[in-house]
């Protein structure tokens, strides 16, 4: 019995046993399948390394190569804060100047970013420091207007998101913007005029014309001797200068010659001697501004309308009369002053115009840090930009500047300019000639001392210091993460906006500030990184009550020039310009809720990184 | 009792073992599909990753050498190199185009054909562009002749001018400059408009004075008053100058290219059509608001994309791989996008990967070519290098 017993029990494994069995053998069997999503997450993680690395390299090609071309803003105003070229939108940092429709770097909605966690909380930290999170548009970045793009396809790297990581640097100034300088001017030609606003931004004695609306020559408020050159009135009684040529009247031997005799004129009142128009030989150009003790800009200038006048008269005399013995210009008074009397020759004309060329060209590039004569046109270049940044290190000599925004009793603050030297000749600007530019030198009509100047510590300029390469990077960090799975991903604002991306209107005197928020075009090709960067994308219009699916081709402002919708003082513009309606952030052209609710906390997975090259100073690659 | 303790499973140990297999079946099945699935997925992916790697590796080894528009080592494969009475394309060898090369004398203005090694530096006097920025096509020229000083012909024919008391003419003795409008034309003509742009300098205006021709019709050769083609200085006419509400005067690449485009050709096209397509702008900016359809940008595409497939021979059940590379000009920036398109061979539904890249510049790939066939060699010694495209 007790042999049968034993034999019994050893028949098989128990019930129990088998259970045992079957636990261990279904926990291998879960292990295992467990490892088979591990292999497909590590190939989708190398596609994402892969739209990583290509996104990673279009966006340092297109910071690297892509023009500032911001050419509808007001850049100038008597105060830093009435302009917005002083402030952020044109910083030269990567996120800021790729966060735009036209390079494809879209800011994420806060509301979905701050439900993403990720290693060591990087997101969030980098949200805590101010910065933002981004997402790629669907479309290629190409710069070609968006409505003309065909149907968008399908891909996926708009699961990426993207994070500079390391703190932007403080840079040269893109635009000085109480003076955009410089100034460029087809070369040679008469002194800068042109249409202003308003009157009120002009000095009461300045005198002012028609050429549409309220004109003046803007470089004769900064040397009145050059009011007769543009338009003046000699000592017989009878106009003179370019205008009375030009502009008045038909061409006419008679008013060309005034306008030469004018030019010369102002070669004599600038203490020129005669050689400097009436030189020995046509053979080589005058090219040295040490030749006459005059000073440089004066000398510059001076070439530059003689050029002018003297081109003007191959158009109404004969070239046998100017190849042979020439053309005498009468001598004409003004203020006392008579010019000398000359007789141009062909190649005398041809002199002035190497020579005017070669002073402009020398002056511009040997000195950058003088105002006091423009650039010709024919040369705009890099190396044309003074170098100038902002003192970060205000102290009780100089503290920060301060004042108010417009009539909006707002109160604004900005650092002020410092020059890697001293500015020369800085002058009045173009758009606000009424206003001084307090002047760094002794002297000058608009000289201040520091507590009531625009200038910093100029030992505080750094832009020309050395640096450690590790000062100058940053590094992008990718991330892959299904952030279009929310429920709300299209119908969450835009992420945060600085201020200084809205394109407003330089102040002009009894202008209120609501006129200034619509007083300018907002014209796509001339605003790069202005506007909601998601502009292209957001809805004008609350589509929270859509279904699922439905059409929003008709809600989105697209590439809208006439009264653009996000433009303008009411509340339904700026809630539009915020895109505090949401946006089509996959450019279906429809609206579409994804099945995650917006309580659920998504996981972002590390990518890559990449480490870039901060520059300080603007600069494109060609 | 030893029999029945002998006895077979009962019924309920049947059922439960049946049950328990079952499972263990079920659960092995399951387990092979998922395995199997998840391998077939993953292999799917790897796959297609390495596909889309190598389209990258292509991609870039095409931004890098413009095989595709030219391939040094295949002659038939060389459709940019034509010449069509007397104008070039992105890829014609200078030597073919250009005018005959003359030495700097008596002076530097004097030299003609294409110097490679010229560095075209700012402080050369040569180089300043001598005309007015301010003429427009449709200028009466009253600010002078700036065509008597500086012009592409050496003795050119000036109009004759009428302010009301009569007209005066203007036989120039002989201008003072002619090298930097000689150097403009000669690109322009060898290159089409991409590669002119690209080879003058950044701070460039694109317009060069030559003698008058009164003729209205660019195709004629007509010029302004004052000797500006009309092919580079008239707004809206399809060529050079787009329509920005007639801003006839000479313009600088951004001017030229905040509304439009120009671009290098796709070399799939017709041999017909690549000097129109070499020498036509492509409207990219505002004027498409008129444009809703994207017809415009449709032909931008089809002009000027070029594609080819990564493997032109592979298993069927391979995801199709294309690649593909356009250049063309936008607010002055050369852009390469670079497309890698892939098919999936099971339900047909295409994605893509975009980037614009970093690229050698036409010129930088035109001196990889020697002007008959193959690579050129190059080394910083100088010695032994070969001719190149830019040979002259």
């Amino acid at each position: 019995m007790r042999i049968l017993h034993t034999d019994i029990t050893r028949q098989g494994s128990t019930l129990f046993e088998v259970a045992i069995s079957l636990a261990m053998l279904a926990f291998c069997v879960t292990g295992v399948l467990l490892a088979f999503p591990a292999g497909v997450q590590a190939q989708q993680a190398a596609r994402f390394r892969l739209l990583a690395a290509a996104k990673a390299e279009e966006m340092v090609d297109a910071f690297n190569t892509i023009h500032n071309h911001n050419t509808v803003i007001d850049a100038e105003a008597p105060q830093p804060w009435e302009t917005t070229a002083g402030r952020r939108a044109m910083a030269h940092d990567l996120e800021t100047r790729l966060a735009n429709p036209q390079t494809g770097l879209m800011p994420l909605p806060e509301a979905i970013a701050r439900r993403l966690d990720s290693d060591a909380g990087e997101i969030a930290r980098l949200l805590d420091d101010g910065g933002q999170i981004y997402y790629p548009q669907p479309m290629a970045t190409t710069g070609v207007l968006e409505i003309g793009l065909g149907d968008v396809v399908a891909n996926e790297t708009q699961r990426l998101i993207v994070g500079v990581i390391g703190h932007a640097q403080s840079n040269a100034m893109h635009i000085f913007p109480w003076k955009a300088w410089p100034y460029y001017v087809p070369w040679p030609s008469p002194p800068l005029h042109g249409e202003h606003h308003h009157d009120g931004t002009i000095p009461a004695t300045t005198q002012t014309y028609v050429f549409g609306r309220h004109g003046i020559c803007w470089e004769s408020t900064n040397d009145e001797d050059m009011e007769p050159v543009f338009d003046g009135v000699a000592d017989d009684g009878e106009a003179c200068g370019f205008k009375p040529y030009a502009y008045d009247a038909p061409p006419a031997q008679a008013s060309l010659l005034r306008y030469v005799a004018t030019t010369l004129w102002y070669c004599r009142a600038k203490g020129l001697p005669p050689a400097f128009w009436s030189p020995g030989s046509t053979a080589a150009p005058l090219d040295d501004l040490s030749t006459y003790p005059v000073a440089a800009h004066d000398q510059v200038n001076a070439m530059r309308f003689l050029a002018h006048a003297a081109l003007c008269m191959t158009a109404l005399w004969d070239s046998s009369q100017l190849t042979g013995a020439g053309v005498v210009v009468p001598s004409l008074t003004i203020g006392g002053t008579p010019s000398p009397p000359m007789t141009i020759t062909h190649d005398l004309i041809g002199w002035y115009h190497d020579s005017s060329l070669a002073l402009g060209m020398r002056f511009a590039a040997a000195r950058p840090y003088d105002w006091g004569a423009p650039r010709p046109l024919q040369r705009a270049q890099q190396m044309d930009f003074p170098l100038l940044e902002y003192d970060l290190f205000p102290d009780a000599a100089r503290p920060l500047l301060s004042g108010v925004i417009g009539d909006t009793g707002v109160s604004a603050r900005q650092w002020r300019a410092i020059a890697a030297q001293p500015v020369r000749n800085l002058g009045r600007s173009f758009s606000f000639p009424v206003a001084p530019i307090p002047s760094q030198t002794p002297g000058d009509p608009d000289y201040a001392a520091d507590a009531d100047s625009i200038w910093g510590d100029s030992a505080n300029f750094t832009l020309a210091k050395p640096f450690a390469p590790a000062e100058r990077c940053r590094q992008l960090v990718f991330w892959a993460v299904d952030w279009q799975a929310y429920e709300d991903f299209e119908l969450v604002p835009s992420g945060a906006i600085d201020a200084g991306r809205y394109n407003l209107f330089a102040p002009k005197p009894g202008a209120p500030f609501a006129w200034r928020m619509e007083g300018l075009a907002w014209w796509d090709f001339g605003l790069h990184t202005y506007r909601n960067p998601e502009k292209n994308l957001t809805f004008v219009r609350d589509v929270g009550g859509y279904a699922t699916g439905a059409s929003v081709a008709d809600d989105l402002i697209k590439n809208a020039i006439i009264a653009p919708p996000d433009r303008g003082p009411t509340l339904d513009a700026r809630r539009i310009f915020l895109g505090r309606h949401g946006a089509d952030r996959n450019f279906n052209k429809r609206l579409d809720r994804g099945p995650v609710p917006a309580s659920a906390r998504m996981r972002a997975r590390l990518i890559a990184r990449f480490n870039i090259y901060d520059p300080r100073a603007p600069n494109v690659l060609r | 009792m030893s029999c029945a303790d002998r006895r077979a499973f009962t019924l309920l140990e049947a059922l439960i073992a049946v049950g328990l297999s079952s499972a263990i079946v079920l659960a092995a099945s399951m387990a092979l599909r998922v395995a199997a699935q998840s391998t077939a997925l993953a292999r799917r992916l790897s796959d297609e990753n390495a596909l889309i790697r190598a389209g990258m590796g292509r991609a870039h080894a095409e931004l890098d050498f413009w095989s595709m528009l030219d391939d040094p080592d295949a002659p038939t494969a060389q459709p940019l190199r034509a010449v069509t009475a007397g104008q070039g394309l992105a890829f014609t060898p200078l030597a073919a185009v250009a005018p005959p090369r003359a030495p700097p004398v008596p002076g530097p203005e004097d030299e003609r054909g294409w110097d490679p090694t010229d560095p075209w530096a700012m402080h050369d006097p040569r180089g300043w562009y001598y005309g007015n920025p301010a003429e427009q096509d449709i200028s009466d020229v009253r600010y002078g002749r700036y065509g008597a000083f500086a012009n592409a012909e050496p003795a050119p024919v000036l109009a004759p001018l009428d302010f009301g008391a009569g007209a005066n003419g203007y036989a120039t003795p002989a201008v003072r400059h002619g090298w930097l409008f000689n150097q403009m034309r000669t690109l322009l003509d060898a290159l089409g408009y991409y590669g002119y742009c690209e080879y003058m300098p950044a701070n460039s205006l694109y317009v060069y004075y030559t003698s008058h021709n009164p003729s209205p019709d660019w195709q004629s050769g007509g010029t302004a008053l004052g000797g500006l083609p009309l092919e580079l200085v008239k707004p809206g006419i399809g060529k050079f100058a787009s329509n920005d509400g007639h801003s006839g005067y000479p313009r600088g690449l951004y001017l030229l290219t905040f509304l439009a485009s120009f671009a290098a050709p796709n070399a799939d096209i017709a041999a017909a059509r690549m000097q129109g397509v070499s020498r036509s702008y492509y409207v990219t900016g505002y004027g498409l608001t008129w444009d809703p359809n994207g017809v415009e940008y449709q032909r931008l595409i089809r002009d000027t994309e070029t594609r080819r497939p990564l493997l032109p021979l592979a298993p069927r059940h391979w995801p199709r791989i294309d690649v593909s590379i356009q250049r063309f000009v936008r607010f002055a920036r050369f852009t390469q996008i670079a497309r890698v398109r892939w098919t999936s061979p099971l339900t047909g539904v295409a994605a893509e990967l975009n980037f614009t890249g970093f690229s050698t510049t036409l010129r930088g790939a035109r001196q990889q070519r020697r002007p008959t066939s193959g690579w050129a060699r190059w080394d910083n010694d100088g010695t032994a290098n070969d001719a190149t495209l830019d040979t002259h």
